[in-house]
């Protein structure tokens, strides 16, 4: 290319500097003819006159004043009234008679053959610059044609793959883009240097909507393989700043894009390097494909030339930052490796499922000298090898990875919880319940020989003792509404208890019928449990059953309470009756005696509102008190009586129930086994928070 | 259709009881007729079980399986009380002698054991919850109930110390009355939801 930027051809009609060999001017599009014009012909060149022998007629000018001198005139021609010219000639000119003289014939012959040539030779120029014009012309259309073509097909393929960068090109109130912003932020004091650069991408998006002349004229010369050095240099100056910013905020994009697969993450790598938008039409088109399918070493070895200046002018803007100079290819080596790094973290250990492009990704890894490209050959041969043999800076812990990873918090905890849960894939995360051990059995069998020595050494020696605790409210009330019985009247005795509670309720049941009986109170003992078929004999007289068993449990109950004897004939449950089948007939009130909390809910909710007339009252443990307590409150049950705490109430002895000293040993033990609890727990505590602390 | 059957008989029973609550001087005989089919269709239920508890111990020890021997006990036990009982009748007292006597100290053992239990997961609790409210409140009102129910104290004594401790005594019932309003709430819901045919059984 020229070196000599001088040689810029300036416009006579516009002033619009063109290039050398331009024909049209590119602004106004008239023609530069310097090219065919001769010297010493100039238009209105007179000879004689004061002008400089540079200053040259054209041909036809001079051609016209040889017609109009009186010296070539025909003497048969001149006026014969003319005598003062006759003398004059006669004076000057030899006399040549009716002949013209030889050198004036030849002076004729020559001009009229010059004149026929200089015509030929003008036309011919002129149709020669006429179809070169038009190919000119056609060639810029073609060029601009195409121009636009890779643009928006460019275009689409960034709107089809990445919808995102759509967020991107929103720009602010200033005018700058979403990109540019968080440029900023991550790097709030090259400041300076993004305003530049934003003027330059603004320019560039001003440039992409409307091209101007200087453009359209260098995107000739790119087409026509006439770009001087210059003229590219001043491109890459331009470029430069744009590279140096897609390389800063490309770790920004690598953590955005950590997410993409790697078929995906090689895909969007070439579109760094094109990030100028400008086409390379000159490797393009030595390579004949598009540059979007060339790999990415050929792509980056084939634009360092170009990119000589801009290393340049990135290191003198480093230098100017304090910062250590780092070569474009080691920007984009570093570039690769967060990228390599970042794959490896989408992965998470995974068998990478690409793994050719993890050994391309891996060999542009590897760091290069200053100055000194890697030879092209050796990368394909250690790309092809890259299968089977792993990569060198492949890292060996789970945790490596983090350490230079430009994750936000939110996807660094996402990819954690991710790693946590491939890791503990088929492993047990949850503590088995029942799972027993050596020590768990030891411990439970010495806290039930404690219980059992404790309980056996307290009824062995000494008394039963005695207890002597407040009555409560509802064990008042139970008396109250048991004392409001009237002779005659009658009462359903409900038995629903099993046999491991018989000790802690049939004292007070028999105690209740003992009363009954003493009152000329009529009862009648019912029950649904065939339990208490066997228990009724100790309330009742020896080997006597209840009344009447109700099959069915509390549906029985429900049933007896709730319906009617129809009149068609009687129900399946009247068999079980051996006379009347009226359960509540007569019935003043109802005595539960019930270990169950849930049965005397129960019965409360589904079987007394059908009798709202009949009161109940029952006798239940001292476990399911509390549970009856708001029943109690809200007058649905008159009173009850629960274990050995309400027995002083009817008159029955505690020691009649149980053992008061074993009891107490039992709940002093429970006491104990209770802080030794929290005891054991403290002591836990503090150890690990010494172990903690010695560490 | 089918999944939505069940729904369908839940939902026209349950209208049924409401009903039949509304106008019991009307519908009490039909009320008295379905509630005995439950019962009938609940014992045969019964049966059922007892025959397939029965069939599954029986194939526990043909297969050999481990523990096939408490398989054995239970079906000696339970073909012995029916063989027994059928021939000798529930009033019989012999008969109702032996069942009292394996039975009371059977339950009564359990009964022992849960109390074991009960006390390794008083140690265990902490150990397994750490500190936390549920556990904290859990000891404190534990300890705090056990030693007032021993009987050391003299509740004459001090007309105060009897008031304060009456008070002490009904916070049970403040438990208790919001975990029964808890059940009757959620009891309402699902029987709202079966009415409206909004719970469809799932297999």
């Amino acid at each position: 290319m020229s070196e000599q930027p001088d040689e810029l051809r300036i416009c006579p009609h516009c002033g619009q500097p063109n290039a050398v060999y331009t024909l049209r001017c590119i602004r106004c599009g008239e023609e530069l003819e310097e090219l065919f014009d001769l010297q010493g012909f100039e238009i209105g060149h007179v000879p004689g006159s004061d002008e400089s022998e540079d200053e040259i007629a054209s041909m036809d000018q001079m051609l016209a004043a040889l017609d109009e001198s009186s010296l070539l005139e025909d003497p048969k021609q001149e006026d014969p009234d003319s005598p003062d010219d006759e003398a004059d000639e006669d004076g000057l000119e030899p006399e040549v008679g009716d002949e013209t003289p030889d050198w004036l014939e030849k002076v004729r012959q020559r001009a009229k053959a010059e004149q026929d040539a200089a015509d030929r030779l003008a036309r011919g120029g002129m149709a020669m610059e006429d179809q070169r014009a038009e190919r000119d012309r056609e060639q810029v259309d073609q060029a601009f044609e195409e121009i636009m073509r890779r643009i928006r097909e460019q275009n689409e393929r960034e709107k089809a793959r990445r919808p995102w960068r759509a967020e991107s090109a929103s720009v602010d109130e200033n005018g700058d883009p979403e990109w540019l912003r968080r440029i900023r932020e991550l790097q709030p004091d090259r400041e300076e240097d993004t305003k530049e650069i934003s003027a330059h991408s603004a320019a560039r998006s001003d440039l992409e909507d409307e091209w101007t002349e200087e453009e359209l004229q260098e995107l000739l010369k790119r087409e026509l393989g006439q770009v001087d050095e210059e003229t590219e240099e001043e491109i890459t100056a331009e470029i430069s700043p744009l590279r140096s910013v897609a390389f800063e905020a490309e770790p920004e994009e690598s953590a955005e894009s950590a997410l993409l697969l790697p078929g995906e993450e090689a895909r969007a790598e070439p579109e760094l390097t094109n990030f100028h938008n400008i086409p390379e039409d000159d490797e393009e088109a030595q390579a004949g494909q598009p540059e979007d399918e060339k790999p990415l070493i050929e792509a980056t070895e084939a634009e360092q030339p170009a990119q000589s200046s801009a290393e340049k002018e990135l290191e003198e803007a480093n230098r100017q930052n304090g910062e250590l100079p780092i070569p474009l290819e080691d920007r984009e080596t570093v570039s690769t490796q967060n990228e390599l790094e970042l794959v490896e973290e989408a992965g998470l250990e995974e068998n990478f499922e690409q793994p050719a492009m993890q050994a391309d990704l891996q060999e542009e890894a590897v760091p290069r000298d200053k100055g000194e490209a890697h030879d092209q050959a050796e990368i394909e041969d250690k790309s092809e090898n890259a299968d089977q043999f792993p990569p060198e800076n492949e890292p060996e812990s789970p945790e490596e990875p983090f350490q230079d990873l430009l994750l936000l918090r939110d996807q660094r905890d996402r990819a954690r919880a991710l790693k946590d849960i491939l890791y503990q894939e088929g492993r047990r995360t949850i503590a088995v319940l029942h799972e027993s051990s050596p020590q768990g059995k030891f411990g439970r069998l010495v806290l039930g020989l404690l219980l059992m020595i404790g309980i056996l050494v307290s009824i062995l020696i000494g008394p039963a003792g005695s207890i002597d605790l407040p009555p409560q409210a509802h064990a008042l009330a139970f008396q109250e509404n048991l004392a409001s019985l009237q002779p005659g009247e009658r009462v359903l005795v409900v038995m629903d208890y099993q046999a491991a509670t018989r000790h802690d309720l049939e004292p007070l049941a028999a105690r209740v019928l003992d009363i009954l009986a003493g009152n000329d109170i009529q009862r009648r003992v019912v029950t649904a449990n065939p339990v208490n078929l066997l228990l009724a004999s100790n309330l009742l007289e020896p080997a006597q059953l209840p009344d009447e068993f109700i099959p069915g449990g509390m549906l029985g109950y429900l049933s007896l309470a709730a319906a009617s004897p129809p009149n068609w004939g009687g129900l399946p449950i009247s068999l079980a009756f051996d006379g009347e089948a009226e359960l509540f007939a007569r019935i003043d009130q109802v005595i539960l005696i019930s270990d169950s909390a849930d049965f005397v809910r129960m019965w409360l909710e589904q079987v007394s509102p059908w009798r709202a007339g009949i009161k109940t009252s029952a006798i239940t443990t001292a476990v399911s008190g509390p549970m009856l307590l708001p029943y109690h409150g809200s007058g649905q049950l008159q009173g009850f009586v629960a274990g050995v705490t309400d027995a002083k109430v009817l008159q029955v002895g505690p020691q009649d129930l149980v053992n008061l000293r074993a009891w107490q040993a039992g709940m002093m033990l429970m006491m104990v086994v209770l802080l030794l609890g929290m005891i054991t727990k403290v002591d836990q505590d503090f150890s690990r928070r010494s172990e903690g602390q010695g560490r | 259709m089918k999944p939505r059957l069940p729904a369908v008989v839940a939902a026209v029973s349950g209208l049924a009881m409401l009903a039949a609550f509304f106008f019991q001087s009307v519908t009490s005989p039909y009320l008295g007729l379905v509630l005995n089919w439950a019962i009938i269709v609940s014992s045969m239920a019964l049966l059922v079980a007892i025959a397939s508890l029965a069939v599954t111990h029986i194939r526990f020890i043909i297969d050999g399986q481990k523990g096939f021997l408490y398989s054995i006990v239970l079906l000696v036990a339970f073909f012995s009380t029916l063989i027994i009982g059928w021939y000798r009748g529930l009033e019989d007292p012999q008969y109702l002698d032996w069942l009292r006597m394996i039975l009371v100290p059977v339950e009564t053992a359990l009964m022992g054991l849960i109390a074991l239990v009960l006390m390794s997961a008083a140690v265990k609790i902490f150990r397994v919850r750490g500190w936390s409210i549920l556990t904290v409140s859990f000891a404190l009102s534990a300890l705090f109930f056990l030693f007032l129910n021993l009987g050391f104290l003299r509740h004459d004594a001090n007309s105060t110390l009897t008031a304060v401790i009456s008070t002490l005594q009904r916070l049970p019932l403040v438990g208790a009355r919001g975990l029964l309003i808890g059940v009757g709430v959620g009891a309402l819901l699902m029987a709202l939801r079966v009415l409206f045919g909004q719970e469809v059984a799932r297999e």
